[in-house]
C-alpha cells in the first residue's frame, strides 16, 4: 500500500515531469528565429546597391584602387630607356645581376610578382566597374540621367584598366559582367576584340559623360577622349598586326586629341603642374597644399587627401590601412641623401628615396639643363646639410670643415659642364667644401666621406615638402592623363598620317610642350646630340621641318617622365628595344631583351588556378 | 573484482556489485557529492594505501544504497552507517574493499593498487558520464596528476605526445602564446579549421588557455565520430572536455601547488662574430662595405652579441591555492592562482591570475542545483614586437654605446646619440635601428590586458527512479583590450616621425543552454542509460580599434584623442548560433555487449535557409571479450574489449558567419578635399554552401594482461571528410582572390597505440612507464568538378593535404658540373635545382610535390621511477616524417650572400674547397633569385625544405615526499617536493631555432630550457 505521503511523491514526479517536458517545448520552439542570419555591421549587396544612394555609394568604390594601380610602376617605368631598377652603371654587364625583371632577365617569368600584382588589381578593378555596370538596372526608384552618367564612368573605368592589360598581356580575359558565381576557367580574348569594345565602351562613355564632373576626380567627356585618343593611336599601329587598327585610326586619334586641347588648356608654367618646394630644405618655405593639384591641364588625375583615413590605400575589404597610404610617387626615385654629412637620417626634409626606379645616364642628356625649366625642376643639383656637423672629415688628411645646417654638402654638375678637378670636393683632391659630382660618374661614382657609392641626382619631379616621413603620406593628386600628352599624340599621329588637325602639322603640335618649357619659341633647346655617350655637342630640339617619332619619344621623355606612361609608348612605336638597348646600361648590359618581351607572360597564378589550359604567351 | 573468475561469483553478489560500480560512477557524476542518509551511527577512519599514504577521495557507500561520502586530502572519512551494514570503499587504481561495520565506530581501511581498476575510471562522454570500460568510442583521459606533472604554462601542453594522435603545436614563443591543436590529423587544408571543440565544464567554445593548468580535474579527449556525435557540427575535429576541480563533502582542505623556476635560451644556434662576418663579407664582392668604426671593432677583438644584450633569463612561476569541502550536502571549492611567465626577450612578460569558485547543492531529495565561475584575468606584456628581430639581424660589428665609438662615420653624427646608445651602431645603414633602443618601453610597448569569465549554474530534478532532468545555463565572455604604441624612436617611426598608436578592444561572449533528460536503469542483465538533449547556443563578437598619429606625448593607448591624425576606426559585429536536438542511448547486456547509438539535428545560423539542418549520427559496439569464458580461459587478459564504431560529423568551424551573403564593404576615396567613401562587394556569396561532413570508422582494442603489468588500447580509423568547407583560391581575372566553397573530400587514417607498464615493482621500487604511438596519413580523395589538381590552391588528389608543391633541391653546382650550370645560366656554388622535364630551363613545369607538412608518425614515453619517498619522472617525444620548409634558413640568417645583416655560423656553404653540397656559396648566391616563385620561390626557399624529425627529452623530475612521521610533526598530510627541468635536451639535424616549431625568431621564438622547484602541500 502506498502512503498517502508516497502517491503526493509520486504526482510531484509527474508535476516534475510536465514541467520538464514543457521546459523543453518551450525552449525548442523558435529556432527558426534563433537561426536567422542577419548582419548589423554589413548590408547585402542585393538590398543596398538597389537603393539610389546605395548604388551612388556602388560609384565611389571604382575609383579607390586607382591609387593601387598605379603604384604598380615597374612594369611601366623600369626596363624603359628612362629608368631601370637599380643604378650602379659600371657593373651592368655583371652577368650574375643581370637576371632581373627590369632588364628583361631570367626573373622575368610568369612566377615574378609584379606580374600578378597588376594583374590582379586591374581584374578587381574591372570587377568593380563590372558589378556597377550590372547592377544599374536593379536601382529602384534611380535618377535614369545619373544612372546613365555612373554607368559611364564605369565604362570609361573598364576601358582604362582593359586598355593596360591588353598592352601588357595582349590577349586577355574581357569580363563584361559581374562575377557571380566561382567560375575558374579562364579564356583569351583575341587583342582585337578587345580594342573594339574599348572603342564602343568609351565612344558610348564620352556621349553620357558630362563635361564637368558632379565630383572633381570622377570621369569626364574629356577623360574618355583622352583614352579613346590613346586607344586609336594604339590601334594604329596595329601591334604585331593583331590589333585590327587602321591608318583611320590616326586620324580618330589626332581629333579626340584635339577636343581634349580645346577644353584643357595647358598651364603657363610647368611647374604648376608639380608641388611647390624649394631645393634647400632648411629653407623650406613651401608646405602641402601650396600648390592647388587641380588646374586646367589636368583631365584625369588619381586622387589624394589631406585626411589620413580618405588618403589610405585599400587593397581589399577590411584592410583598412594599408602601407601608409597617400601617394608615393614622391619617394620611388634613386639618389637618396640620408648618407651625406649633415642628414640625420629618415626625416621628411629630404623624405625618402627608395630608388625603385633610377634615372638612366641619356635621360639628363635629353634637357637642355640651362634653358629647360623641366631639368631643374625634375632633378636635385644641390643637396643640403640639415644639421650641423662639426669637424666633418672630408678625405683622410684633409683638414675637417665644420659644416653647418643649410651649407650646400653635394652639387651635381650638368651634363653640358662638367667641373675639373679644382672645382671638385676636397673629398676627392678639389678646393671646394663640398662634394661635386660630375654627369660621367652619375650612378657609377665611388664612395666619399660626403656620400654613398653610385650616386645619383635625386629625380624630384613628384616630391612633396611637409609630409611625413616614410613610404606614401602624399597629398597631391597623381595625374593620369593631361593634356601636354594630347599634343604629343596628335603629333604622333599626323608623323603617322592623320590628316585635319586643328592647329595644323606635326610640329605645331610638338612645340608646345617645348615651348612652354623653355619660356617661348626664341629660347633655345639644346639637348645632347649624342643622348647616349658623353661627348658635349648639342642639338637642338625644337621642331623645325619632320617631326620624327624619335623626337616625340624623347619629348615625352622630358615632359611625362615617370607619368605612368613610358613602357606602352616604347612598345606602341616599337623602339623599346631599339631605345631600351640604347639608352639603359642594364638592359644593354644582359643584352637579352628579345621581341616577344613586347607582351608579358600571363601570371603563374592565374595558370595554377584556372581549371582549363591557358596559353602562354611566347618566349615564356 | 572485474578479474572474478565465473563460478566463483554469487551472481547475486555480482549484480550488487553492478549497482555499486554504477553508484561509484554516479557519485563521481555527481562530483563527489554527499546525499542524504539516515544515519545512526558516525563511523569515521582514515583511508591509505600499502606505503601509509592517505588517500584522498576514496569512494565510501553503504553496500546497496546510494548513500556515501568520499575522503578528504588527509584520507578521513565520515558516514552514518548502522551495524549490519556494509561500507565499501573503492577509489580508482585501487581494489575495493567492503567492511562490516559491526561494532565498529572507527574503521581504518588499507586499499591495495590494482593494475586494472583504470578501466573503472569515469571518462566524461559529453552530456554524461561513462566507466572506461563501458565505453563503445576512441575516448583518451589524462588526469590531475599528469597535468600538474609536467607544470605546463598551459593546460594544451599538458596534452603533448601523452594522448595518442593528439598533435600539439606551439605557435609563437612570446609569453602567454597558446598551442595549435589538432586531432587525428588535418581534416581541413585550413589550419584556423581544425581546431577541435575546447568544452570547458559543458561550456563550448572557451578557451583552454585561460584555465589554470593545476585546476583542471581531467582531460577527456574525444577522438573518433562516434563520440564527438554527441556535438555532431562542431565534432569533426575531436572534443576536448575539461572538467575543473570541484569540491568534496568533509572537512575543509587547503592544497597548495606551486613552482618557481628561470627560463634560459638554451639549444641557440649560431650566429657570426664580428671577425667571421668580417672575414667573409670583406671581400670586395660584397658591395656594401664596413665602416671605420666596424674596422675598429674587429680589429680590437670586439663582437657585439646584440640578442644576447636583449634577452634575459626570464621567471616562470605558478602558485595555486584550492580550498575544498563542504556538509553532507553541499559542497564549495574555491581556488586562486597566480602565473607569471617572463620572456626571454627583455621587458616582455605574461601574467595571469585565476579565481575559480563553485558550490553545489542538494537542496531536497529530489533536486540538485550548482553554480560555478572561473575568472581569469591575463595581462600580456609584448614588449617590443622589433626588438628581437632587429637583434637577429644587426651586424656583430655594431657599436652599442655612442660614446664607444672612435670612428664615428657621419651617420652617427648626424643623428648623436640617443640616451646612451648609438642610433645606427656605428655601421653605415639605417635600415636597422639599435635594437636596445628599439626595446626601451619607453619608445615601444605592446600589450593586452584581458578578462574572461566563465560561469554556469545548473538545477538538476530527479523526476523519478532512474529518471533525471538537467537545466544547465553556461555563459562565456572574455575581453580583451590590446594597444600597440610606437615612439619615435622606433624603426617604424624611424627616430624623425612622431608617436603613433594602434589600439583594439575585442569582445566575445556566448552562452549555451543545455536541456538533458536523463534515463538510467538496470533492469537484470540489461542496462539502459539515454539521454535526451536541446541545446541553444549563441555567439556574439564584437571588435573596434581606434589607430592614430603624431601623439603629442608617450600616452600609450590612453589618449587617442591627442594623436593630430585619425588614422583608421572601426567597429565591427558578428553573431552566430546553433540550435541542436541530440540523443544518446547507451545499452549494455550482461556488462558484455555494449551498444551506443547517438544522432544530433543541428541548425546553424551561417547556412543559407535551406541548408541550415544537418543530422549526425553514429553508432557503436562493444565488446568485453574478457567477460567470455574462452578469454578467461586463456588466463591472459585480465581486461580485454573490442569496439567498433561509426559515426558522422560537421565541421561547424569551417563556416564563417556571413559567408552565404554578398556583404558589401566600405572603400575610401577622396573627391576635391571630400570624404568620398563608397561601398563595393566584399566576397562571392555562395548560397549552395552545405554542411561539412566528416564519416569515420574506428576499431578499438583496450586490453590489459595478466600478472606481467602491460595494458594499453590500440585504435584503428578511417575518416573521410566530405564537401570540405573553404576559402578556394580563384583566377584573379575574375575580380576576386578566392570563395567560399565545398572544395573537395580528405582522408585521415591512421593507428594509435597506448601502452602503460608496470617494468618494475620490487618492494619500495616501482618503475611505470607510458608510452603513446600515433600514425596517421592524410590524404586528397578527391577535388570539386573533378579535377585532379590544383596547383594554386595546393591540392593534389592522392596527396598528403599539406602537400609542398615546388621545386627539388637537387644539391650545389661543382666546379666540375660548370658547363651544365651554365645552360641554366648558373655558376658552381649555386643551387641545383631538379630540371624534371629536360627542357634546359628552370620553369614552373618543372615544379613537383617534395613532400609534406604533417608527420608520418609521433610518439611519447614518460617513464616514472619511485623508491621510498623518493620519485623520478622523465618524458620523451619524438615526431617524424614532417618537412618544413626551414623558416630560420629563409629568414635573414640564411641569405648569406648578402652583406647587410648577421647571419648564421652554422651554414656548411660551398666553396671551392669544401665542396659541400648543402649550402650556397656566399659569393655567387643561390642564383636564379629573387621574388619569383616560378623560379623556384628562388632557389634559396627550394634548399629550405627539409625533414624536421627530432627527439626531445621534454622534462625531467625528481620529487621527494616527506616521511608520515615529519608530516604529522608538521600537521599536514602531504609535502611534496621537487625540482624540474623543462627541456633539457632535443636532438635533430634541423637547422633551426626549434626544430618543432618552424620559427624565424622573431616572435620570442627562443629555445629556452628552465629549471624550476616546486611544493605540492595539502593540510
Amino acid at each position: 500500500m502506498k502512503s498517502l505521503k508516497e502517491i503526493i511523491i509520486q504526482m510531484k514526479k509527474i508535476n516534475q515531469i510536465l514541467i520538464a517536458l514543457s521546459l523543453v517545448f518551450v525552449f525548442s520552439c523558435d529556432t527558426e528565429d534563433l537561426l536567422m542570419e542577419e548582419a548589423v555591421s554589413n548590408q547585402t549587396a542585393d538590398s543596398f546597391f538597389s537603393t539610389p544612394a546605395g548604388f551612388e555609394d556602388l560609384s565611389k568604390s571604382i575609383y579607390p584602387l586607382l591609387r593601387v594601380i598605379i603604384e604598380q610602376r615597374e612594369l611601366v617605368l623600369n626596363g624603359t630607356d628612362l629608368f631601370a631598377g637599380s643604378s650602379s652603371w659600371d657593373q651592368s654587364t655583371n652577368a650574375l645581376l643581370n637576371n632581373r625583371i627590369d632588364t628583361y632577365g631570367s626573373e622575368l617569368t610568369d612566377g615574378a610578382g609584379a606580374i600578378s600584382d597588376l594583374w590582379t588589381v586591374l581584374y578587381k578593378q574591372i570587377n568593380r566597374s563590372n558589378i556597377l555596370i550590372s547592377r544599374a538596372n536593379d536601382v529602384i526608384d534611380g535618377d535614369a540621367t545619373l544612372i546613365a552618367t555612373r554607368v559611364a564612368e564605369a565604362k570609361f573605368m573598364r576601358s582604362l584598366c582593359l586598355f593596360w592589360a591588353v598592352q601588357q598581356w595582349g590577349d586577355v580575359p574581357m569580363p563584361l559582367a559581374e562575377t557571380t558565381a566561382a567560375n575558374k576557367e579562364v579564356t583569351r580574348v583575341a587583342s582585337s576584340e578587345i580594342y573594339a569594345q574599348l572603342i564602343t565602351d568609351l565612344t558610348a562613355a564620352e556621349t553620357a559623360l558630362p563635361s564637368t564632373a558632379s565630383d572633381y576626380g570622377r570621369a569626364t567627356k574629356s577623360a574618355a577622349q583622352h583614352l579613346l585618343a590613346r586607344v586609336y593611336l594604339t590601334r594604329g599601329w596595329n601591334f604585331d598586326g593583331k590589333l585590327g587598327g587602321t591608318t583611320a585610326d590616326f586620324t580618330q586619334a589626332l581629333s579626340y586629341a584635339d577636343k581634349v586641347i580645346a577644353s584643357h588648356p595647358l598651364v603657363t608654367n610647368y611647374a604648376d603642374l608639380w608641388p611647390k618646394r624649394s631645393e634647400d630644405p632648411t629653407n623650406q618655405t613651401f608646405g602641402p597644399g601650396d600648390q592647388d593639384a587641380k588646374n586646367s591641364e589636368v583631365v584625369f588625375a588619381v586622387q589624394y587627401s589631406d585626411q589620413a583615413i580618405t588618403n589610405a590605400l585599400q587593397t581589399d575589404a577590411g584592410a583598412v590601412v594599408n602601407n601608409d597610404g597617400g601617394n608615393n610617387l614622391h619617394g620611388l626615385f634613386g639618389g637618396g641623401v640620408d648618407d651625406v654629412p649633415g642628414s640625420p637620417g629618415r626625416t621628411s626634409d629630404y623624405n625618402r628615396v627608395l630608388g625603385v626606379h633610377h634615372t638612366t645616364p641619356a635621360i639628363y642628356r635629353l634637357f637642355d639643363p640651362i634653358n629647360d625649366t623641366r631639368y631643374h625642376h625634375n632633378f636635385v643639383e644641390k643637396v643640403y646639410a640639415v644639421v650641423d656637423n662639426a669637424g666633418f672629415v672630408p678625405a683622410e688628411g684633409v683638414t675637417p670643415i665644420d659644416i653647418k645646417s643649410g651649407d650646400l654638402v653635394l652639387e651635381f654638375r650638368d651634363w653640358n659642364s662638367p667641373a675639373a678637378t679644382a672645382d671638385k670636393g676636397k673629398d676627392v683632391g678639389g678646393t671646394k667644401d663640398y662634394a661635386v659630382i660630375n654627369h660621367d660618374e652619375y650612378g657609377i661614382v665611388d664612395e666619399s666621406n660626403f656620400h654613398g657609392q653610385d650616386k645619383t641626382p635625386m629625380m624630384w619631379k613628384f616630391w612633396e615638402p611637409g609630409i611625413a616621413y616614410g613610404n606614401g603620406f602624399g597629398e597631391f593628386d597623381a595625374v593620369v592623363m593631361r593634356s601636354a600628352e594630347a599634343y604629343l599624340i596628335a603629333a604622333e599621329a599626323i608623323v603617322k598620317g592623320a590628316t585635319g588637325g586643328a592647329l595644323g602639322g606635326a610640329s605645331d603640335y610638338y612645340n608646345k610642350t617645348v615651348d612652354r618649357a623653355v619660356g617661348g619659341a626664341s629660347v633655345p633647346a639644346n639637348q645632347a646630340a649624342d643622348p647616349v655617350g658623353t661627348a658635349l655637342t648639342t642639338a637642338s630640339y625644337r621642331a623645325t621641318g619632320t617631326v620624327t617619332i624619335d623626337m616625340i619619344l624623347n619629348e615625352r621623355a622630358r615632359e611625362l617622365m615617370g607619368e605612368g606612361l613610358r613602357w606602352y609608348d616604347l612598345k606602341r612605336t616599337e623602339k623599346l628595344i631599339e631605345r631600351a638597348k640604347a639608352m639603359n646600361p642594364w638592359i644593354k648590359g644582359s643584352n637579352t631583351i628579345q621581341s616577344y618581351h613586347l607582351l608579358r607572360p600571363i601570371p603563374l597564378t592565374e595558370s595554377d588556378l584556372s581549371t582549363n589550359e591557358i596559353t602562354q604567351n611566347t618566349g615564356y | 573484482m572485474i578479474n572474478l573468475k565465473r563460478g566463483t561469483v554469487d551472481p547475486r553478489k555480482l549484480k550488487t556489485r553492478t549497482m555499486s560500480l554504477f553508484q561509484k560512477g554516479f557519485f563521481m557524476l555527481l562530483l563527489l557529492v554527499g546525499v542524504v542518509v539516515s544515519a545512526q551511527q558516525n563511523i569515521t577512519g582514515t583511508i591509505t594505501d600499502e606505503a601509509g599514504v592517505p588517500l584522498p577521495g576514496v569512494n565510501v557507500v553503504i553496500k546497496g544504497t546510494n548513500d556515501g561520502v568520499s575522503s578528504d586530502f588527509d584520507g578521513n572519512y565520515t558516514i552514518k552507517a548502522e551495524a549490519d551494514d556494509v561500507i565499501v570503499f573503492s577509489f580508482i587504481g585501487f581494489v575495493d574493499q567492503e567492511v562490516s561495520v559491526g561494532n565498529n565506530s572507527n574503521i581504518n581501511v588499507l586499499l591495495v593498487a590494482s593494475f586494472d581498476e583504470l578501466d573503472e575510471v569515469i571518462v566524461t562522454t559529453g552530456y554524461g558520464q561513462s566507466r572506461k570500460r563501458d565505453l563503445t568510442g576512441a575516448i583518451a583521459q589524462i588526469r590531475t596528476e599528469t597535468i600538474t606533472r609536467a607544470n605546463p604554462l598551459q593546460a594544451a601542453a599538458s596534452l603533448q605526445g601523452q594522448v595518442a594522435g593528439v598533435n600539439i603545436t606551439k605557435v609563437k614563443g612570446r609569453p602567454g602564446d597558446g598551442f595549435d591543436i589538432n586531432i587525428r590529423g588535418l581534416n581541413n587544408f585550413d589550419a584556423d579549421k581544425t581546431a577541435p571543440l575546447v568544452v570547458v565544464d559543458g561550456i563550448m567554445g572557451a578557451n583552454l588557455n585561460s584555465i589554470n593548468p593545476s585546476d583542471i580535474q581531467t582531460i577527456d579527449v574525444l577522438k573518433d565520430a562516434s563520440s564527438t556525435a554527441v556535438y555532431g557540427s562542431r565534432g569533426a575535429n575531436g572534443v576536448i572536455i575539461v572538467t575543473t576541480k570541484k569540491g568534496a563533502t568533509g572537512k575543509a582542505n587547503v592544497t597548495y601547488n606551486g613552482y618557481y623556476g628561470i627560463r634560459t635560451k638554451s639549444h641557440m644556434p649560431e650566429f657570426m662574430d664580428s671577425k667571421q662576418y668580417y672575414d667573409l663579407y670583406s671581400n670586395e664582392k660584397f658591395g656594401r662595405g664596413f665602416t671605420a668604426q666596424e674596422e675598429y671593432n674587429v680589429n680590437n677583438g670586439i663582437t657585439t652579441d646584440w640578442v644576447d644584450l636583449i634577452t634575459q633569463d626570464a621567471v616562470q612561476q605558478n602558485h595555486t591555492v584550492a580550498v575544498s569541502g563542504g556538509s553532507e550536502k553541499t559542497s564549495y571549492n574555491f581556488s586562486a592562482a597566480y602565473l607569471e611567465e617572463g620572456g626571454l626577450t627583455n621587458h616582455t612578460d605574461y601574467e595571469r591570475l585565476s579565481l575559480n569558485a563553485g558550490v553545489e547543492s542538494q537542496i531536497s531529495d529530489n533536486v540538485k542545483v550548482g553554480f560555478t565561475s572561473y575568472i581569469t584575468q591575463s595581462d600580456r606584456n609584448w614588449g617590443s614586437t622589433e626588438a628581437l628581430r632587429s637583434a637577429l639581424r644587426s651586424r656583430p660589428t655594431g657599436t652599442v654605446f655612442f660614446d664607444d665609438i672612435v670612428e664615428p662615420n657621419k651617420r652617427d653624427t648626424n643623428y648623436g646619440p640617443v640616451g646612451p646608445y648609438a642610433f645606427f651602431m656605428g655601421i653605415d645603414d639605417s635600415q636597422v635601428i639599435n635594437p636596445l633602443i628599439e626595446i626601451d618601453p619607453q619608445n615601444f610597448q605592446r600589450r593586452q590586458k584581458a578578462n574572461s569569465i566563465l560561469a554556469n549554474v545548473f538545477a538538476e530534478i530527479k523526476l523519478a527512479d532512474g529518471l533525471k532532468f538537467k537545466t544547465s545555463y553556461s555563459a562565456y565572455e572574455t575581453t580583451a583590450r590590446e594597444g600597440d604604441y610606437r615612439g619615435t624612436f622606433t624603426k617604424s617611426q624611424k627616430g624623425s616621425n612622431n608617436p603613433k598608436v594602434d589600439t583594439w578592444n575585442y569582445k566575445t561572449s556566448n552562452y549555451t543552454l543545455d536541456n538533458t533528460l536523463n534515463y538510467n536503469k538496470t533492469f537484470g542483465k540489461h542496462r539502459i542509460d539515454a539521454t535526451a538533449l536541446f541545446s541553444i547556443f549563441e555567439q556574439y563578437d564584437e571588435y573596434m580599434q581606434i589607430q592614430v598619429e603624431d601623439l603629442a606625448y608617450r600616452s600609450l593607448w590612453h589618449n587617442t584623442g591627442s594623436g593630430a591624425t585619425i588614422k583608421a576606426y572601426n567597429t565591427n559585429l558578428i553573431e552566430s548560433s546553433l540550435a541542436s536536438y541530440m540523443g544518446r542511448v547507451n545499452y549494455t547486456f550482461n556488462d558484455k555487449y555494449l551498444l551506443t547509438v547517438t544522432g544530433r539535428y543541428d541548425g546553424a545560423s551561417q547556412l543559407a535557409t535551406d541548408n541550415k539542418w544537418a543530422f549526425f549520427p553514429s553508432a557503436a559496439l562493444g565488446w568485453r571479450l574478457s567477460e567470455e569464458s574462452f578469454i578467461e580461459d586463456l588466463d591472459v587478459f585480465s581486461s580485454l574489449k573490442l569496439r567498433v564504431s561509426y559515426g558522422e560529423v560537421g565541421n561547424n568551424a569551417s563556416i564563417s558567419p556571413y559567408a552565404t551573403q554578398s556583404n558589401i564593404y566600405q572603400t575610401v576615396y577622396d573627391f576635391d578635399g571630400s570624404a568620398a567613401n563608397g561601398y563595393s562587394i566584399n566576397s562571392l556569396s555562395n548560397r549552395g554552401l552545405v554542411w561539412e561532413r566528416s564519416r569515420e570508422v574506428n576499431f578499438g582494442l583496450d586490453f590489459a594482461l595478466k600478472n606481467i603489468g602491460i595494458r594499453g588500447s590500440i585504435e584503428i580509423y578511417k575518416r573521410n571528410t566530405e564537401d570540405l568547407i573553404l576559402d578556394d583560391k580563384l583566377p584573379t581575372s575574375t575580380g576576386f582572390d578566392s570563395a567560399i566553397a565545398n572544395v573537395g573530400e580528405i582522408e585521415n587514417s591512421g593507428v594509435e597505440i597506448t601502452l602503460n607498464t608496470v617494468n618494475v615493482s620490487k618492494g619500495d621500487f616501482k618503475w611505470s612507464s607510458d608510452l603513446t604511438f600515433t600514425a596517421n596519413k592524410d590524404k586528397v580523395i578527391k577535388l570539386a568538378g573533378g579535377i585532379t589538381e590544383d596547383k594554386g590552391n595546393g591540392r593534389f588528389v592522392g596527396e598528403s593535404v599539406r602537400a609542398y608543391y615546388t621545386y627539388k633541391f637537387e644539391g650545389i653546382w661543382q666546379t666540375d658540373e660548370a658547363t651544365e650550370a651554365a645552360v641554366y645560366g648558373q655558376v658552381p656554388g649555386q643551387v641545383k635545382l631538379a630540371d624534371l622535364n629536360d627542357d634546359d630551363k628552370i620553369n614552373s613545369d618543372d615544379r613537383t610535390i617534395v613532400g609534406k607538412g604533417t608527420p608520418d608518425w609521433t610518439a611519447g614515453l614518460r617513464n616514472q621511477i619511485s623508491y621510498k619517498n623518493w620519485d623520478m619522472s622523465f618524458f620523451m617525444y619524438t615526431r617524424r616524417g614532417l618537412m618544413y620548409s626551414n623558416a630560420y634558413l629563409n629568414a635573414t640568417y640564411g641569405d648569406i650572400s648578402s652583406d647587410r645583416y648577421n647571419r648564421s655560423s652554422e651554414l656548411n656553404y660551398w666553396t671551392a674547397t669544401n665542396p659541400s653540397n648543402e649550402y650556397f656559396s656566399p659569393l655567387t648566391g643561390p642564383g636564379l633569385n629573387g621574388n619569383n616563385e616560378s623560379k623556384g620561390g628562388n632557389t634559396r626557399v627550394a634548399l629550405s625544405y627539409q625533414m624536421a624529425d627530432f627527439v626531445r627529452i621534454s622534462d625531467i623530475t625528481f620529487g621527494y615526499s616527506l616521511p608520515q612521521n615529519i608530516l604529522d610533526e608538521l600537521g599536514v598530510s602531504r609535502l611534496r617536493i621537487y625540482g624540474q627541468v623543462q627541456n633539457p635536451f632535443v636532438f635533430s639535424d634541423f637547422l633551426s631555432f626549434d626544430p618543432e616549431y618552424n620559427s624565424g625568431g622573431d616572435n620570442d621564438d627562443l629555445p629556452a630550457m628552465t629549471v624550476l622547484f616546486g611544493v605540492n602541500l595539502n593540510f
